[in-house]
């Protein structure tokens, strides 16, 4: 099932690529979210993938977005459940893989924002978040598994434009 | 510095309270929370409200406080209030402008220019 913003889930695993430089599971609770996060934005920013501000308030955004959506609407909180989060590095080209316990999505159920009556829900807005800031999303299984990838650039989607 | 009291500074000029965030992070969810609940409470009487939101001052904002917006824009224009926006940087504009979000919601540069938008509209 297709959502409004055109997520098809995939049904084969997409490959990693390039260097795995982290790859760990961490339980679902807001604290270790967030240490995940600064892990994550130190790891990216030591080797240079987040080149200036804009480019890093989009990116520390999409994994805030991804990572609260494993944690609280995946594994619903519990902590008990792990989040497995991998990181890719080829040159200036990374990808997060996020996978949690939970029961997926349906992706019909997202908001489209084309669609005026949507634009008043309280919710559903962080899936559109990503797609609109990494350069390929990736759902699979079923909707709790997801690869996201993003070429490093300054200026944040000065490149898409220019394309 | 952690003082929960402390994320929202609320000013009034005339009759339009100005909220500005003094946080640059809003992505957790505790600051979200305490964020939220000190607009809720200036909202606690939507009724005719004229409520600026100053975003000047923030850096990151997640999807969680879009809709927390969301639903304040709605409980104050159910209610014949105004509600505007202000102050917010490019990179978190791109926010509202992908989620259609700068459709609904009334978004001007700055707070001369919001004030401004009010006076207009009040002498229609």
């Amino acid at each position: 099932m297709a959502s409004g913003i055109g997520i098809v889930f995939e049904t084969q695993v997409p490959a990693g690529f390039g260097k795995t430089v982290l790859d760990e599971v961490f339980e679902s609770s807001y604290p270790a979210k967030a240490q995940m996060i600064l892990k994550l934005l130190d790891l990216l920013g030591a080797q240079g993938l987040l080149p200036d501000q804009e480019e890093e308030t989009k990116m520390r955004l999409c994994l805030d977005e991804v990572l609260v959506n494993a944690v609280k609407h995946g594994n619903k909180l519990d902590p008990t459940k792990k989040v497995r989060v991998a990181v890719y590095v080829d040159g200036l080209r990374w990808g997060i893989r996020v996978e949690d316990e939970g029961p997926g999505f349906d992706p019909s159920a997202i908001p489209n924002p084309e669609d005026p009556e949507s634009l008043l829900l309280e919710r559903g807005r962080g899936v559109l978040i990503i797609k609109s800031f990494m350069d390929e999303v990736h759902y699979y299984d079923r909707g709790n598994r997801i690869l996201m990838i993003r070429t490093a650039q300054p200026g944040g989607d000065a490149k898409k434009e220019t394309q | 510095m952690t003082d929960p009291k402390g994320k929202v500074n609320t000013v009034t000029v005339g009759d339009i309270v100005i909220a500005t965030f003094m946080e640059s992070r809003i992505l957790d969810e505790t600051t979200i929370l305490h964020i939220m609940n000190e607009l809720g409470s200036i909202a606690a009487e939507p009724y005719k409200l004229k409520l600026l939101v100053d975003f000047a001052n923030v850096e990151y904002l997640s999807s969680a406080v879009l809709g927390k917006i969301v639903a304040l824009h709605k409980k104050i224009t159910a209610e014949k209030g105004q509600f505007k926006l202000c102050g917010i940087k490019p990179a978190i504009l791109q926010v509202f402008q992908i989620t259609k979000l700068d459709k609904l919601l009334e978004i001007h540069p700055d707070q001369a220019k919001a004030l401004n938008a009010f006076k207009t509209k009040k002498f229609f």
